[in-house]
C-alpha cells in the first residue's frame, strides 16, 4: 500500500503525540482529531493531548497480517482505554512470555510504523506493557 | 553561571542475543570470546526500533522524570553512527514527537562512539553562552557488526539523554568542566554506502582507544588540578568490557570506581549511547556530593572528558525506571531471529 508523504505529515501531531480532540459541548473525546463532534454535531471542538497511559480493553494476536507487517507476526493488536481519553486501537510491542489480559496496564511508546529501502519512514505511537 | 544536568533518561531495547548463540553459528569458542571481551550477551533493537525511537524514549524519560515542559527545550542534538536516514535529520522527528515546538537549535551529530558526548559539549556551550537555557543531548545507536566479524559479538542498541540547563533550573549534578583530545586516526570507518564498518584490527587499541582516552583524561586532570582519587565514580567508553578496565587501571583508577559504569558486561557496546548509559547507571545510585569523571571515545579519533558533582537533588530523581531495570527486562533471540531484527535476513 503506497501512502503519500504529505498525507502522513498532516497527521504527525496525532500520530506522534496522541493528540486528539475534545468536544467542549458534550465532553466526548476523539482520536484521531476531528473537526466536529461525531456524537452531538457541535463544531466547538478543541485539541487535547491525551495521557500516555491506559489499559487493555480487548486484544488479539495476529498471525496473518497485511504484507507490510509480515516480518512482525505473530504480534498483538489491542483496543486500549486511555486514562483520560477514548478507546483507541494500537499494536502492543515487546511482548515476551507475559500473558496479556483485559485491564492490563500499558504505556505509549514511539516506534517505526512503516518504510523500507528508499521509502520515507513513518513513525507513530504503539503501546508496551507497564512494568511497575 | 553554573551549568548542570537537570535530568536524564536511558533506554535499552528488550531483545538479547548471547555470545554463545553467535559463536555457535560461526564455529567459534564462545567461552573464549566471552572471556576476552567480558561480554556474554548484547542488546538488539526491536523490529520497529531505530536510533530515532531509542533517542525519543530516553529523552521522554528525562523530561517526564522532572515533569519538564518540552516547549522549554531550547536545543536538541542527537549523536549516532546509525541515523536512519543518510540525509534527513533524526533530531527533528525526536523533537516533534516530544512536542518541543519550533524554536530550538538542532542538528544530527556523527563521531563514531563519541557523538553523544559531543552533543553534551555543544548543549553545555549553548547554555554557557546564554543562547539556550536548556537542551537535550542524546546518544543513541543501533550498531551493526558484519556477520562473522568480531564486532558482531558487541555491536548493540541503546541510548541515553541528558537534559542540561542553566542555574535557573535545579541541577542533579553540576558540570564542572569539559575538554577534548582529537587526532586523525584511521582505526574504524564505514564508507558512505557501506552497511558495515571496517576496522584496523589491533590498531583499534593502543594508538586509538588508549591513546585518546589517556590523553583526554590526563589533560583534564592536569588542567583542573584533580587526581584520580578525587572521584567516586569513573566512566570510560566501553567497546568491550576489557578496554575500560585496562585504561582505568593505567590511569590509576580502581575497579571500585569503575564498576557501576560497566553496562557493557550486560548489553555490549551501544556506541554513541555507551559512555552516556554508563553515566546514567552511575547517577542511578549516586549520592549527594559524589564526584564523577567520564571520558568517551569515538574512532577517527577523539575523546571528550567531563566531570560532574552530584547535588542533593539527586535523591528526588532516584524513583523512576533505572538502567538496571532495562538490563534485567529481556527476551532472548535465536541467531535466526536476531538476523531478522538487524536486517541481515528479510
Ligand atoms: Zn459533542
Amino acid at each position: 500500500m503506497k501512502k503519500s508523504v504529505v498525507a502522513e505529515w498532516r497527521r504527525y501531531e496525532d500520530r506522534y503525540r496522541l493528540m486528539g480532540s475534545v468536544c467542549l459541548l458534550c465532553k466526548e473525546n476523539f482520536f484521531p482529531r476531528v473537526t466536529h463532534c461525531v456524537r452531538c454535531g457541535s463544531s466547538d471542538v478543541r485539541d487535547r493531548l491525551f495521557l500516555r497511559e491506559g489499559e487493555i480493553y480487548s486484544f488479539s494476536k495476529i498471525h496473518v497480517s497485511p504484507e507490510q507487517f509480515q516480518k512482525q507476526v505473530p504480534y498483538y493488536v489491542a483496543l486500549i482505554k486511555l486514562d483520560n481519553g477514548p478507546v483507541i486501537s494500537s499494536q502492543i510491542v515487546d511482548v515476551g512470555s507475559e500473558k496479556l489480559f483485559v485491564g492490563m496496564r500499558v504505556y505509549a511508546v514511539f516506534r517505526k510504523v512503516s518504510g523500507t529501502g528508499e521509502q520515507a519512514l513513518t513513525y507513530g505511537i504503539k503501546f508496551r506493557l507497564t512494568k511497575k | 553561571m553554573k551549568i548542570g544536568i537537570i535530568s536524564y533518561g536511558a533506554y535499552i531495547p528488550k531483545y538479547r542475543v548471547t555470545t554463545e548463540e553467535i559463536a555457535g553459528v560461526w564455529g567459534k569458542n564462545a567461552e573464549e570470546i566471552a572471556r576476552g571481551l567480558f561480554v556474554s550477551e548484547k542488546s538488539v533493537p526491536g523490529l520497529d526500533e531505530d536510533t530515532i525511537t531509542i533517542a525519543h524514549e530516553a529523552s521522554r524519560q528525562a523530561l517526564d522524570r522532572v515533569a519538564f515542559n518540552p516547549r522549554h527545550v531550547d536545543a536538541l542534538f542527537v549523536g549516532s553512527e546509525s541515523h536512519p536516514y543518510a540525509v534527513k535529520p533524526s533530531s527533528v522527528t525526536v523533537a516533534k514527537a516530544l512536542g518541543v515546538g519550533t524554536d530550538y537549535y538542532t542538528a544530527d551529530l556523527e563521531f563514531a562512539c563519541k557523538a553523544g558526548s559531543a552533543g553534551m559539549q555543544i548543549v553545555s556551550s549553548f547554555v554557557s553562552s546564554k543562547k539556550a537555557r536548556t537542551g537535550l543531548a542524546i546518544g543513541a545507536d543501533t550498531a551493526q557488526g558484519k556477520p562473522g566479524d568480531a564486532l558482531e559479538y558487541t555491536a548493540a542498541a541503546g541510548g541515553a539523554a541528558f537534559l542540561i540547563g542553566s542555574d535557573d533550573y535545579e541541577h542533579i549534578a553540576t558540570i564542572d568542566d569539559y575538554v577534548s583530545y582529537t587526532s586523525d586516526t584511521p582505526d574504524f570507518w564505514r564508507s558512505k554506502h557501506g552497511k558495515y564498518p571496517h576496522h584496523a584490527e589491533r590498531f583499534t587499541g593502543k594508538p586509538a582507544y588508549f591513546k585518546h582516552i589517556f590523553g583526554a583524561t590526563t589533560y583534564y586532570l592536569e588542567k583542573n588540578n584533580y587526581s584520580p582519587s578525587d572521584f567516586d565514580s569513573v566512566i570510560f567508553h566501553m567497546p568491550n568490557g576489557k578496554f575500560p578496565r585496562t585504561v582505568a587501571r593505567a590511569l590509576g583508577f580502581t575497579e571500585d570506581q569503575l564498576s557501576d559504569s560497566l553496562v557493557v558486561d550486560f548489553i555490549g557496546n551501544t556506541y554513541s549511547g555507551s559512555s552516556l548509559l554508563g553515566l546514567a547507571r552511575v547517577l542511578d545510585s549516586a549520592k549527594p556530593g559524589d564526584r564523577i569523571l567520564m571520558t568517551s571515545y569515538g574512532s577517527g579519533s577523539g575523546s571528550d572528558t567531563f566531570s560532574f558533582t552530584v547535588t542533593d537533588a539527586i535523591e528526588k530523581m532516584q524513583t523512576g525506571v533505572t538502567v538496571n531495570d532495562y538490563i534485567e527486562d529481556k527476551i532472548y533471540l535465536s541467531y535466526g531471529e536476531y538476523a531478522k531484527h538487524v536486517g541481515t535476513v528479510n
